[in-house]
């Protein structure tokens, strides 16, 4: 099968999940529906926009995934909660106030409320179904945090669960509602009035569901990482003093309950999850059970005195204990509240001063972090930027500053890359044509060469201004047949062919009568010559490795081609040094020429002969490969003879001033 | 070798004041008593560090002969140091000091860091310059002054790696603006800004949103 096969299928099945998962958010949105209508049936707005609200964090993130009709159905919900109007609003501002003190916010309206909403509530069977729906899109959208916690929850509610049909109510919320009307069918009527006031307090629950999704997103951020603990420690320490203030005001749920249970039967229920309410990760998985109850202690204990405060008939109730414990006549019970409230509050200091020891361990490290990575980046900025004037310049217009994460961690990446490649050109140095080439100073003595070039050139067209027309007209010949001499023939000679390097080298250079000896040249040659004929001589055994005699090439190579374009430079020195003398230009310039042919030709025969050194030992051992070896000092050769035409290139403007100086000498003598 | 900047010097003074003897002491730290004839330029070139940075000097050691005067001049453009050679053992040498002056102040740039220096502290027997001559002169002109003994070696590290010393300082101060490279200095190849650190941003980026 081909690749674009392959592709073709991978699309189309890619294609299919698509479609499946449009189809599933097509259908999702179409239960909504169902449920929405019966709300609006049962005249009861509540319910069903909250529901919908609740599933829509799930169904929606589904949706925004695949990127369909999120916009369509969140329209729809503006719809439906626009028109549940009033009530609707009152919850709104409820769960706005989350954090705030639910006390007022219940207040006969919403009791009405709720008493209406009873009727609809056993209209709604489906909803808990709906509930539980939505779950598996949690599962497969992943979701994280508080999303991901409320799935467990639902998980661990269904385990507990038992003859409660309504376990979907984890999902708090919404289902307060559900919860009561399936609750309903069990309890008896005494229950009921409970029920009721339960529910009322579950409209102030409302409020509960921040908080209790606050708990768990903090308890499961504390237990998986501290990191995410971090995140939260903001407002997190902020609702830890929230609670334990409002903890130590408040009494111990199970001895209330058992209390309750003494004076009123019906409170008995809460005398069940009493002891759920110290840990609060039980609290959450608690939630189901406690039905109505469950969102308002997880809350904390100031929803419970809500709760009760209500049963009591008292609107505001988590005020100070004293007003609260005198409604229900058991003052001395007072001690043991506080005591607990005490142990609460302890509780409450452990869960911060843990907080702070991890926020001062992340500060205490992270601070050194910081300041290596501060350090290092301001070296690397002054380094090409001193006083920082360019940054400055640079950032100050601008208003797009990069995020300081990410310039950290660009510095600190790029840090680390500087180093690894530190460390690998140091190895690739060894064997590399320019650094070498730079070290015989073969680059310095190119640009000095090109310094007295371009001054020269100057020079020539200053000259050229300067003279007469008919002047010029006798000088340009020479001129032009200097310039002539420069145009080099690609005439390549056969490189294998050996040559008298010496002396044809001393030749040329001594045809130049410049007085410059070609010793340096020569030296390095000979030493060359020696090396590549002791590597002939010991015909087996090499010491040399490969990666040696490659090393050596190179710098051989290096070497020679720095001594040539020394060899330029002085040539161009002592021609400017000498213009007075009466030795024609043209003729220099043909001996250069002749001179830049012998060392080009010697650059490829050296090259040829170390390549066959190369091939040699890879001969011997046959598991080496010296192809890229090869190519490199070919490669070179090829670099080398390109700086010794450069240099002799260079030499051009100067012969031709020499030469220019010389006629405005004649001329002026004559 | 890497190296975070290259700075380009020049060595000037009169001939035979032991100008190459003092590069020859620097660059391989050995004295050589006989020296040929410099024409026109030669190079040396050694690694220092200041302040923990890797700097390369390209050294320029020019001819100190009258004849050569024309050609060495081009070199001077383009150094961000000169060593200013005279011998202390010779007061014609240290009288020229003025032309020499003259002529780097005219043909290099206006920051260029100029060390006088005066040679063959070692032949104190024969000494015919003062230091004290030496210092004022430098003062005057507003030059750093240091005598020196290419044989012996005294004083040669130090007048060269000063001298770098204040050229760097003058790159922090923002004096120099170091990429022009006509003030002498370059970038090492390693530090020159590489676009390979554009993408490393991106590949982290995800890890950001944790910390604020």
């Amino acid at each position: 099968m081909s690749d674009s096969d392959e592709n073709a299928f991978a699309s189309a099945d890619e294609g299919e999940e698509k479609t499946q998962a449009r189809e599933a958010a097509k259908q999702t949105p179409v239960k909504k529906e169902k449920a929405e209508t019966g709300a609006g049936e049962a005249k009861n707005p509540k319910s069903p926009s909250k529901m919908e609200s609740g599933k829509g964090k799930g169904k929606q993130q589904q949706r925004n995934k695949k990127g369909k009709n999120s916009k369509a159905s969140a329209s729809q919900e503006d719809v439906k909660k626009e028109e549940t109007k009033a009530p609707e609003s009152q919850k709104a501002e409820e769960t706005s106030s989350k954090s705030a003190n639910t006390e007022g916010g219940t207040d006969s309206g919403s009791k009405t409320k709720t008493a209406s909403e009873e009727p609809e509530k056993s209209i709604s069977p489906d909803q808990p179904a709906e509930v539980s729906s939505a779950s598996p899109c949690k599962d497969k959208d992943q979701n994280e945090g508080s999303l991901g916690s409320e799935k467990k929850d639902v998980e661990a509610s269904a385990g507990e669960a038992e003859a409660k049909p309504s376990t979907g109510s984890s999902v708090k919320s919404p289902e307060e509602q559900t919860i009561a009307a399936s609750d309903r069918d069990h309890h008896t009527p005494q229950q009921e009035k409970v029920l009721h006031k339960l529910e009322e307090s579950a409209g102030a629950g409302k409020s509960g569901w921040g908080w209790s999704s606050w708990g768990s997103s903090l308890l499961s951020a504390a237990s998986s990482s501290v990191q995410t603990f971090t995140n939260q420690v903001g407002d997190g320490l902020n609702t830890i003093m929230d609670t334990v203030e409002s903890s130590l005001g408040v009494p111990d749920p199970k001895d209330l309950a058992e209390r309750n249970s003494e004076k009123d039967a019906k409170s008995s229920e809460p005398a069940e999850k009493g002891d759920g309410q110290v840990d609060k990760k039980k609290d959450e998985t608690d939630l189901p059970k406690d039905n109505k109850e469950a969102p308002a202690k997880a809350e904390g204990q100031e929803m419970n005195s809500d709760e009760k405060a209500k049963d009591t008939g008292q609107p505001t109730a988590t005020g100070g204990d004293n007003s609260w414990f005198a409604s229900w006549g058991v003052g001395d019970l007072a001690k043991k509240m506080q005591n607990t409230g005490k142990s609460l509050a302890a509780k409450g200091q452990t869960l911060m001063t843990e907080g702070f020891d991890a926020v001062e361990h992340l500060a205490a490290g992270g601070i050194d972090v910081l300041e290596n990575i501060g350090k290092k980046t301001y070296n690397t900025l002054a380094e090409h930027d001193p006083a920082l004037r360019r940054t400055r310049q640079f950032l100050s217009p601008r208003g797009d500053k990069p995020t300081l994460s990410s310039s950290l961690r660009e510095a600190r990446d790029q840090a680390e890359q500087q180093q690894k490649q530190e460390e690998a050109t140091q190895e690739a140095l060894k064997a590399h044509f320019g650094t070498l080439f730079d070290d015989y100073q073969g680059l310095a003595h190119l640009e000095a060469l090109e310094i007295l070039s371009n001054q020269s050139e100057k020079k020539v067209h200053s000259l050229l201004n300067s003279l007469a027309s008919e002047d010029l007209s006798t000088i340009k010949p020479r001129l032009m047949s200097i310039k002539n001499a420069f145009e080099l023939d690609d005439s390549a000679e056969d490189a294998a062919d050996d040559q008298d390097f010496t002396s044809l080298v001393r030749r040329h250079l001594s045809e130049l009568e410049l007085g410059t000896a070609p010793d340096k040249l020569n030296t390095v040659h000979q030493m060359v010559q020696a090396w590549i004929e002791d590597f002939d001589a010991s015909d087996s055994n090499h010491s040399q490795g490969t990666k040696e005699t490659h090393e050596k090439s190179i710098q051989a190579l290096a070497e020679l081609t720095a001594k040539g374009v020394e060899q330029f430079h002085k040539a161009g020195e002592m021609v400017l040094l000498d213009k007075d003398k009466d030795k024609d230009c043209t003729e220099r310039a043909h001996s250069l020429a002749r001179l830049t042919g012998v060392l080009c030709h010697e650059i490829g025969n050296l090259s040829n002969k170390f390549v066959a050194c190369l091939n040699k030992l890879a001969g011997e051992n046959k598991s080496e490969d010296v192809t890229s070896m090869v190519t490199n000092i070919y490669l070179e050769a090829s670099n080398s003879s390109t700086y010794i035409q450069d240099a002799f290139l260079l030499l051009l403007p100067v012969l031709q001033h020499a030469a220019l100086e010389q006629a405005i000498l004649a001329l002026t003598l004559s | 070798m890497s190296y975070a900047y290259l700075f380009k010097y020049i060595i000037i003074g009169d001939t035979g004041v032991g100008k190459s003897c003092l590069l020859l002491q620097f660059t391989d730290k050995r004295f050589q008593p006989v020296h040929d004839l410099t024409i026109g330029v030669e190079f040396g070139a050694r690694m220092i560090t200041i302040d923990g940075k890797q700097i390369k000097l390209q050294i320029w050691d020019t001819a100190g002969q009258e004849s050569f005067r024309s050609i060495t001049r081009s070199y001077y453009r383009g150094a961000a140091g000169a060593l200013l050679v005279y011998d202390i053992t010779r007061r014609d040498t240290f009288n020229h000091l003025t032309t020499w002056l003259e002529d780097a102040r005219q043909h290099s740039n206006s920051n260029m860091v100029i060390m006088l220096i005066g040679n063959k502290s070692d032949l104190e027997a024969r000494r015919e310059v003062k230091k004290e001559e030496g210092e004022a002169f430098a003062r005057e002109h507003g030059l750093i002054f240091m005598e020196t003994s290419a044989k012996t070696a005294a004083n040669v590290e130090e007048a060269f790696i000063n001298t770098a010393k204040e050229i760097y300082q003058k790159i922090q101060d923002g004096v120099f603006d170091i990429n022009n490279e006509a003030n002498g200095i370059k970038i090492g190849p390693q530090h020159s800004p590489t676009n390979q650190g554009l993408n490393v941003g991106g590949s982290g980026g995800n890890q950001g949103g944790n910390c604020c």
